[in-house]
């Protein structure tokens, strides 16, 4: 167009947040205290047995329904095995799910959205139909479906959360793609010559991983949720597996006589969640220039 | 006792001096024009005279008054009566400056009735009477419409009308004609002009001289936040005592400025001009182009020849269809009808996988440097990135980087800089060095300069002709600038409201428009005034 570029002096370049609010604001506590819980958690995961050397199946039935103690810290349960050593162990399962459902509906959800939103017309359309169906339903609802499909167990789990996740990752990467693809650069490259498919890789890619890797951290704590949800249902893991959806569906029945059996497993999985989105948060303020 | 009166303005911010030591007034009835590049600091200096320079801003001031009132310590509230009452401040941008969700009408009923103790019945045939007095065609059915309603120059004049709704005695207008065609901008310099004429104390703020020229009563040049030269029109346009000045004067192009250089001491290249080959065919060629929107025909039934080696210069008001007739050139778009032709080949109906190849030969060089560059590359990414798709071999790439912002006045050290740290004119390089990149033979300039300042605009300019004759270049180049067309151009035309209505040799066409439309875009241009020395 021919219009010049104003030349005003924009409003926030007359008032430059004072550089001191901003260092203090660096890292918030809250910030600190999740990473340092996942980290714990990560911990927990890939050496499960250096925090809580107990055996999680052992059973014994000279320690049944123990309340927590200086030996069992968070109690026994109703078989005498150690509920502190079940939640260490079953960090791994948790993580596991989480991190890998929102693996596969990542890469899936980067894949579709990159496809439609390059694509455009007739396939754009068909691929979004699809998402709107999957959108329809409530992500649980719609992950217990698949599982009913494809069976119960630890491996189809993690399939079910990750089919119901990828519509979101999909749809905000379609946008991305959009934005993107009627900028000015790509529009640059397409008149030195570039060819489709390059474009798409050097410039839309990397604009479409920010917005994904926020939302994916976030995305980390839900499918984490969910998986547990699966279990307490009984459509994950098996027992005696230490879960900790599972073991919150085992504990609920003693809920009156031991509560920590459902409260531990419970408060971690929480926990995890929180922290995840904490970060997640985080990151996201972070990109959008917020702090 | 002047109406204005400035000691010793200072303005500065944590870290930077926007403007010091600055002194002037201004009279009942009378115009001073503040003229300067970007960062000049004369956005500030009329920020700073309406108290809204800002937070963190330091001003200070030996005198500061308007009508014997001294404005130095002033509250904000006092502020508030002080602005829309007694200073009017009109700024550049009206789209931004007007409420999108309030109509004309209650956005000047609200300066009326804050700052006047009009009756409220009695508001609206006031504001009537305002926009009439603005020049704003049919009133009664504007004052119900909403900012986006209008075009541009109605904006600027609503704008004006709640500036000046309350009567103040001194209205600042900080480039009041910048966003617009020049149609318009002689439109809304005749009002300023009436208002002067009423008694208003005007100070008028301006990168143009030539804008400021019919206007003003008195005129400072601004450089870098300092005063450069300070004057008379006449001292100024005939005698400039800064140098700054007289390269200000210098890089204007304009209709008595064909032919030489627009910078001086910056020696074109010596390489030996390549002799262009008669061609049959024509390098890009439009039969019967026609594009329209829902119905609204942008580009009608347009023919055109670009001919080998040769700079095609194409002007028109904005709206008038340029920039989709470039993107149709471009095949960026597909035409409804027509078809356009490169060296008489097919081009425009050709699939985006035939035309692929061919793409090096026709290059853009945009308005908007940095929205074609990726915000996450270097210089060197950017150039990188159309050496890719050229045959040069990997381990050249550098060297022949290098080379290209050699040739359009950077340096090595510029390839690991990011656009944004750039200036405009070094980014308009590195896009024209990414053009020259393709090894192109046209290259479209799309109002290549019109975001750039003055002396930045020659130095393109001047660079655009170079590299015309060193690399053999055959140019469509587009603006809104008459001045600028005129001066870099062989052959010009004229478009308005999607058609091409005049075309010709440059200087028939500017000494003897024929079309009538041509005719009032040349008598609206401002001119330098030529004194007689």
């Amino acid at each position: 167009m021919t219009v010049p570029a104003p030349e005003l002096i924009h409003p926030t370049s007359l008032h430059p947040a004072p550089q001191t609010v901003r260092r203090s604001r660096r890292f918030p506590a809250g910030v600190a205290l999740a990473t340092c819980i996942l980290a714990f958690l990560a911990l927990c995961a890939i050496s499960p047995t250096l925090i809580a050397p107990q055996d999680p199946y052992k059973i014994s039935l000279l320690h049944t329904l123990r309340a927590p103690s200086l030996e069992f810290p968070f109690g026994t349960d109703q078989l005498g095995r150690d509920i502190f050593s079940r939640v260490v162990h079953g960090a791994s399962y948790s993580l596991a799910i989480g991190l890998g459902a929102t693996l596969i509906a990542v890469i899936s959800g980067l894949s579709i959205g990159l496809v439609a939103g390059s694509a455009g017309g007739v396939v754009d359309l068909a691929f979004m139909r699809l998402i709107d169906v999957l959108l329809a339903f409530p992500a649980l609802f719609m992950s217990m479906t698949v599982v009913a499909l494809i069976g119960t167990g630890g491996v189809n789990v993690l399939i079910a959360i990750a089919i119901a996740e990828i519509p979101r990752y999909a749809r905000i990467v379609r946008s991305q793609v959009l934005i993107v693809r009627t900028s000015g650069y790509v529009e640059a490259a397409r008149i030195l010559g570039q060819r489709r498919w390059v474009t798409l890789l050097r410039h839309i890619l990397p604009h479409t991983v920010g917005p994904l890797i926020i939302l994916s951290t976030l995305g980390i704590g839900s499918a984490i949720l969910s998986s547990a949800a699966l279990s307490y249902l009984g459509l994950g893991p098996k027992p005696p597996t230490p879960e900790w959806g599972l073991m919150l569906a085992e504990g609920q029945g003693y809920l009156r006589k031991a509560w920590w059996i459902g409260v531990f497993p419970g408060v971690f999985a929480t926990l995890t969640v929180i922290s995840t989105t904490v970060l997640g948060r985080r990151l996201k303020a972070l990109s959008d220039g917020r702090v | 006792m002047p109406l204005l009166n400035v000691e010793n303005l200072s303005v500065s911010f944590p870290g930077a001096a926007a403007i010091r030591g600055l002194s002037f007034t201004v009279d009942a009835g009378q115009c001073v024009a503040i003229v300067g590049e970007s960062g000049s600091g004369k956005s500030v200096t009329a920020r700073a005279l309406v108290g809204l320079a800002g937070d963190n801003a330091a001003v200070s001031a030996d005198r500061l008054q308007l009508d014997g009132r001294d404005l130095l310590n002033l509250s904000p509230s006092q502020w508030r009566s002080v602005r829309g009452r007694q200073i009017g401040f009109v700024l550049q941008d009206a789209l931004v400056s007007l409420d999108p969700l309030k109509t004309v009408g209650s956005e000047i009923n609200e300066a009326l009735i804050q700052h006047t103790d009009i009756p409220r019945r009695a508001a609206r045939q006031k504001v009537l009477d305002l926009l009439t007095s603005v020049g704003i065609p049919d009133p009664e059915q504007r004052i119900d419409q909403f900012a986006h309603q209008l075009s541009g120059g109605l904006r600027q004049r609503a704008l004006i009308a709640s500036a000046i709704a309350a009567g103040p005695a001194l209205l600042i207008a900080d480039e009041p004609t910048t966003a617009l065609d020049v149609i318009v901008q002689a439109q809304i310099l005749s009002l300023l002009r009436e208002m002067k004429a009423k008694g208003t104390g005007l100070i008028l703020i301006s990168h143009d001289l030539a804008v400021v020229a019919s206007l003003a009563d008195h005129i400072i040049v601004l450089k870098d936040g300092a005063v450069v030269e300070t004057g008379s029109p006449k001292q100024v346009f005939s005698a400039p005592q800064a140098a700054y000045t007289r390269a200000l004067l210098a890089a204007i192009p304009s209709v008595q400025t064909k032919g030489p250089r627009l910078t001086a001491g910056m020696d074109a290249e010596t390489a030996s001009p390549i002799e262009q080959a008669p061609s049959e065919w024509a390098a890009l060629e439009a039969r019967a182009l026609t594009k329209s929107y829902e119905g609204w025909l942008v580009v009608d039934n347009v023919d055109m020849k670009l001919q080998t080696g040769e700079t095609l210069g194409l002007v028109g008001a904005s709206g008038s269809g340029k920039t989709t007739l470039a993107r149709l050139l471009l095949a960026l778009q597909q035409p409804n009808k027509g078809k356009v032709f490169l060296n008489g080949k097919p081009w425009s109906h050709l699939t985006e996988r035939q035309r692929r190849p061919l793409r090096p030969r026709l290059q853009l060089v945009s308005q908007d440097p940095l929205g074609s560059f990726d915000p996450r590359y270097k210089v060197i990414d950017i150039l990188t990135e159309a050496l890719r798709i050229t045959d040069l071999p990997k381990r050249e790439w550098t060297a022949r980087a290098t080379q290209l912002l050699q040739f359009v006045g950077l340096s090595e050290t510029h390839l690991s800089r990011r656009p944004r740290q750039l200036s405009g004119g070094q980014r308009q390089r590195v896009a024209i060095a990414r053009a020259l990149a393709m090894q192109p033979d046209i290259l479209i300039c799309d109002e290549p300069v019109s975001a750039l300042d003055v002396s930045t605009q020659a130095q393109v300019l001047d660079l655009l002709e170079d590299l015309k004759r060193q690399f053999g270049l055959t140019i469509l180049f587009i603006s809104h600038d008459l001045g600028v067309v005129h001066h870099v151009s062989d052959r010009v035309m004229v478009m308005h409201a999607g058609r091409i209505v005049e075309e010709g040799p440059v200087d028939t066409v500017f000494a003897h428009p024929r079309d009538a439309y041509t005719q009032g875009l040349l008598a609206a241009l401002p001119r330098l005034p030529s004194y007689e020395a």
